[in-house]
């Protein structure tokens, strides 16, 4: 077998000269040929292995349907793998490896897998590996795995940029073939703004694979026209991989990914070739007649003497045509005995000999092909140096289908064609069962038209005079079906699926086409089956078909994600004083999205280390802390406190202004939503505090219920969770340094009391003063404007130097509060009710609220239900840890215990290791010994139960 | 006065086509109330979608019963009236590229045609609220959440630097 480049002709550039490797061996080719065309032109035809059988393969296609030769190319940060050699764009320097073989494509170890054949049939993995014994498939898996696949990516991180973008149009046409250029320049003429996406690196679709002079002149006039009409993009190298809600098209254009917001859809996609199923139909060499055709006309590659076509349809005639007026001996087989004399005189005047009613019966040659055996009226062997088939065409639908619309049968094509579309769909071509170039250009136009009247645009140009680029032929062909049932005769190349296996699993029950694809791995691989699904589906019972899905090309995972990578993989959110921690030494923590100071350089080098003195220094001291994460809601309104009774479980009707009080919300299903501070500011104004993790929650919440189950309150409820930034000032001698920045405020017990809540004026900055704790310490919040926090916090820390404040992180704020039994997210996980954390008495008994009737459901009142207590570490040089499972000490260890443990620090009162947990209610007391389980770490340590009130049961400092 | 520090410290970053720079200093309140209280007392409510420009105020209508102003503080006795000025961010986007870089960021119709002067839109970059407003001159302000103002200029910074 071989090919070669004519000397002149096609649409390649030869003043521009290409050098690429394959395998590091360099091949040439000219500007304009793909790695395809240029492997051809230097007759390397072997280039890869097959999946299973580890069979060569070689070139089927010229365009995105090509099974077969699937390159890689790059390395390290830039290797993608699994790339049609049909669809690269030769460049210069350009390396590209083989894939699925070893040590070498023509030498594959691989291969030996041809001499188990037999056994490795259709699902062969559902029978095979499940036995023996039911940990079989775990045994078996890891080879599989090894086996499975095809290229292979490469496990550097990507170095290949990948932008994103949006665009939107009234018609964006896919595809710029015959029809695609003709609806294009109608809706673009008459003023819509047009978007034509060519998965192509140029324009121009089929006509690019003709040899008619008219209609490159043709393509030639519209893309001037096209390309001087600013009401139209042109994307080339742009595949449109799928078609979501709202007409929106993901659309790969060369590394990036563009979302096409479009009003209206025209599909222009074409048409796919189909194989014909013969014994050794995947011998390298054996071809497509179409993909021969455009090799021929665009690429000028021509097999170097003779050429054999088998068909079942009138189309190859004229593929067969075009090769003999390039020096070709072109024997055309023709299945049919009945063919018409248009065809046949059109053949003869080419010099084509035609056989009929015959069709190939095998290919033969190692590895490429060297000869074919004809069988049926005509039995012959013909040496040849390639080998065409045409099994008629399938049209290109996929895409239309994307949004539910079912294909249906055309029997006169022996296809299926595009169903009822979405009415701002519309298929136009060879895509929409329309053959022949002419009846494409007024299909497109007339789509385009209809476009128009739907998208209400005005002042379309009078009917369009269209050419007539060469003659439309009758396109005859016969819907027979396969019979072969060989195993040498390939239905997916991709997927080795054989005719033996269609019919085996056909034999089997797996009779409906999805069960079939995937019993068979039929149609799974990187190509969909694109050359493969028409002919399985006519092995099965009437006219079947498949579901299309997304992507219709396979779509890099990079595309995917875009720019969201490395530092942009998700939002950062972070606090108005993070400038000043990160200048000051802070180490920080992420938490959910924000970055939070989790411990200060002056406290020491670690966390363990540090948290421990920024303990000190609350408890024995002062200290200040950011708590500008927490959420914080505006509620106004004249029935602003209704609204808040209703949420809160606590009974608001005696806050006072001024006052703030503690409080918790329900789910409607009477567990444990949130927690927070409720601040009366006005008569008709709260200001409301939430966790930081449920601040989003919260406020969702709030406006679910106002604009759902209570329309009749007159509430407003902002987020200001960014409008203000807040700090925690705590520790026995915080009044003192808050006298020092408020001067003229009275900030005593009196004052400003436990609970109170104050606005200062600060250099006339508004600061609102919150007294309350969450360390248990003497507690300030000081909430201001985030503009002015950092110069809050700078006069506060400038403020408490005499006292020795210092700032504290995360980690020792979550220290205190758990040395107070004060919980937090760790402990509300949306599982727990108010009475398993012990707040049940918060709850008023006079007023609804939500949640109210499922809190006192019989499960949530059961006393097995875990309860929230203190743990204490018996063990000091063990470890306790957070998700823990506690047993009763006499217990056997197995199953998910009788609690866990919630949050774990080491308590500088106590001098030991504490915790949070729940543990079985009936079966709490005081100083019971219990045993924490840690499976991952095979740890088991001793506990005592205690309150989860460590320090200051009193509140005695709270109240100082 | 306290010494106010906006989101970015004053960012500013140019590029082939491009400008982008914090503009800081604004008072923005949003006012929420009955449509007869917000119309005798906030001022006339514009159509979603576009501002209206009434003596030293810019309107946006952002919700049903409620409206974001840019500009001095209006007093009201029967409206909501909350200060959002602090929690937020403002980036002026200019240049000929300006709308280029907005689609790659944002997916809304930046095209003259179905965003001219006076448009504005309520969408999201990168996962984080944000109102665009289209003003005369080719200028574009983002207003972001103050809290996402570092993440949200490095992601226009960075979609800046993929412009071809």
């Amino acid at each position: 077998m071989t090919f070669k480049r004519l000397p002149e002709g096609g649409m390649i550039d030869r003043n521009v000269k290409l050098s690429a490797r394959l395998d590091g061996v360099r091949v040439h080719g000219f500007g304009g040929d793909t790695f395809a065309s240029a492997l051809l032109a230097a007759n390397k035809i072997v280039l890869g292995r097959s999946f299973k059988y580890h069979r060569p393969r070689g070139l089927i296609a010229a365009g995105a349907e090509e099974p077969n030769a699937l390159l890689t190319i790059g390395k390290k940060g830039t290797q993608i793998p699994n790339l049609p050699a049909t669809q690269i764009e030769l460049a210069d320097g350009l390396k590209a490896k083989t894939q699925n073989a070893w040590p070498s494509k023509h030498f594959d170890f691989g291969a030996i897998n041809q001499t188990f054949a037999a056994f490795i049939g259709a699902g062969f993995y559902y029978k095979t590996f499940k036995s023996p014994g039911r940990k079989a498939w775990m045994f078996y898996e890891k080879f599989i795995r090894r086996a499975a696949g095809l290229g292979k990516t490469s496990t550097a991180k990507s170095t290949l940029r990948h932008d994103t973008a949006n665009s939107f149009c009234d018609v964006l046409v896919v595809g710029s073939g015959p029809a695609g250029l003709s609806a294009a320049l109608t809706a673009a003429q008459a003023g819509a703004n047009v978007i034509l996406a060519e998965q192509d690196f140029i324009l121009g679709g089929s006509t690019l694979s003709s040899a008619y002079a008219a209609q490159a002149e043709w393509r030639k006039a519209a893309l001037e026209a096209l390309q001087g009409n600013s009401n139209i993009r042109l994307l080339t190298n742009a595949t449109v991989k799928g078609i979501y809600d709202g007409d929106l098209a993901v659309v790969a254009v060369g590394d990036d990914t563009h979302s096409i917001r479009a009003r209206t859809i025209i599909f222009a996609t074409g048409a796919t070739e189909r194989p014909m199923l013969f014994d050794g139909n995947d011998r390298p060499g054996v071809m497509l007649a179409s993909a021969l055709q455009t090799y021929a006309n665009r690429f000028a590659i021509v097999p170097a003497s003779r050429l054999i076509i088998a068909t079942n349809n009138d189309s190859a005639y004229d593929s067969a045509i075009d090769l003999a007026s390039k020096g070709v001996e072109v024997f055309l087989v023709d299945e049919r005995s009945v063919i018409s004399g248009h065809a046949l005189d059109r053949a003869a005047v080419a010099g084509i000999a035609v056989i009929t009613g015959s069709t190939i019966k095998a290919t033969h040659g190692a590895p490429v092909l060297d000869s074919v055996t004809i069988t049926g009226k005509t039995n012959l062997t013909l040496p040849c140096d390639a080998l065409g088939m045409s099994g008629g065409w399938s049209p290109t639908l996929h895409l239309t289908a994307h949004q539910g619309s079912k294909p249906v049968w055309q029997e006169a094509i022996a296809a299926h064609v595009p169903g009822a579309l979405v009415p701002s769909h519309f298929a136009a071509g060879a895509c929409n069962g329309t053959f022949g170039i002419n009846a494409a250009l007024r299909e497109g136009d007339a789509k385009a038209q209809a476009a128009l009247v739907l998208l209400g645009i005005k002042g379309m140009p009078a009917p369009t005079t269209l050419p007539v680029l060469k003659p439309d032929h009758i396109y005859a062909i016969i819907a027979s079906k396969p019979t072969t049932q060989s195993r040498e005769a390939f239905v997916d190349f991709q997927g080795d699926v054989t005719a033996k296996d269609v019919k085996q699993a056909l034999d089997e029950g797996y009779s409906n086409p999805e069960h079939l694809k995937r019993y068979t791995t039929l149609g799974m691989g990187t190509d969909q089956g694109k050359t493969s699904n028409a002919n399985a589906l006519a092995m099965v019972e009437g006219p079947a078909m498949t579901t299309f899905r997304p992507p219709y090309t396979p779509f890099l995972i990079g595309q995917i994600a875009g720019r969201s990578v490395g530092p942009h993989f998700r939002p950062t959110r972070l606090s108005p004083l993070h400038d000043w921690h990160r200048i000051n030494g802070a180490t920080f923590i992420e938490a959910g999205l924000r970055k939070r100071a989790w411990f200060y350089a002056w406290a020491g080098a670690t966390v363990e280390e540090a948290y421990r003195k920024e303990m000190e220094v609350v408890r024995h001291a002062v200290g200040l802390s950011d708590v500008s994460s927490l959420g914080k809601i505006d509620v106004q309104g004249k029935d602003a406190l209704e609204f808040l009774n209703r949420l809160y479980v606590n009974n608001l009707e005696s806050l006072s202004v001024g006052r703030v009080r503690y409080g918790a919300m329900l789910n409607d299903d009477g567990l444990l939503f949130d927690d927070g501070t409720v601040a009366r500011i006005a008569p008709t104004q709260f200001y409301v505090t939430t966790t930081t993790a449920n601040a989003g929650d919260v406020m969702s919440w709030m406006e679910f219920l106002l604009q759902t189950q209570w329309r009749d309150l007159s509430v407003h409820v902002t987020s200001v969770t960014d409008e203000f930034g807040a700090m925690a000032l705590s520790g026995p001698k915080a009044r003192e340094v808050l006298a020092q920045v408020f001067l003229n405020e009275d900030v005593s017990n009196t004052g400003l009391a436990h609970m109170a809540v104050k606005q200062f004026k600060l250099q006339d900055v508004q600061v609102r003063v919150l007294r309350m704790s969450f360390s248990g310490e003497l507690g300030y919040e000081l909430h201001c404007p985030a503009a002015y926090t950092q110069a809050l916090w700078e006069r506060v820390l400038k403020a408490g130097e005499p006292q020795g404040i210092k700032p504290y992180g995360l980690e020792a704020l979550a220290a205190l509060r758990i040395e107070k039994g004060h919980i937090a997210s760790p402990e509300m996980d949306k599982r727990v009710s108010l009475d398993d954390v012990g707040l049940g008495k918060m709850a008023s008994n006079k007023k609804s609220y939500v949640g109210e009737v499922l809190r006192h459901r019989a499960e949530l009142q059961s006393p097995q239900r875990p309860r929230l207590v203190g743990l204490e570490l018996m063990e000091p040089d063990k470890k306790l840890r957070g998700g823990a499972i506690l047993f009763a000490a006499d217990d056997k260890v197995t199953g998910h215990g009788r609690g866990h443990v919630t949050s774990v620090t080491w308590s500088t009162d106590l001098n030991m290791i504490i915790g949070l947990g729940f543990f079985q209610g009936d079966m709490i007391v005081e100083n019971r010994e219990i045993v924490a389980v840690f499976p991952l770490k095979n740890e088991t340590v001793r506990l005592r139960l205690v309150s989860p009130h460590f320090i200051d049961r009193g509140g005695t400092r709270l109240h100082a | 006065m306290l010494d106010a520090r906006s989101p970015l410290g004053g960012a500013a970053f140019d590029a082939d086509g491009i400008s982008l720079r914090e503009a800081p200093d604004f008072t923005l309140t949003l006012y929420a109330g009955s449509a007869i209280s917000l119309r005798r007392e906030v001022g006339e409510m514009p159509d979603f979608g576009h501002s209206l420009q009434a003596n030293r105020n810019t309107f946006f209508r952002n919700g049903p019963n409620q409206v974001l102003v840019l500009g001095p503080v209006i007093e009201t006795r029967n409206c909501a009236a909350t200060a959002l000025s602090s929690g937020r961010a403002r980036i002026e986007v200019t240049g000929p590229k300006a709308p280029v870089l907005l689609g790659a960021v944002a997916a809304v119709d930046f095209s003259p045609a179905a965003f001219g002067v006076n448009a504005f839109a309520q969408t999201a970059i990168h996962h984080t609220p944000v109102l665009i407003h289209a003003l005369p001159g080719g200028v574009y302000h983002i207003y972001g959440l103050r809290s996402f103002a570092q993440n949200l200029w490095d992601w226009l910074v960075d979609a800046a630097a993929g412009l071809r």
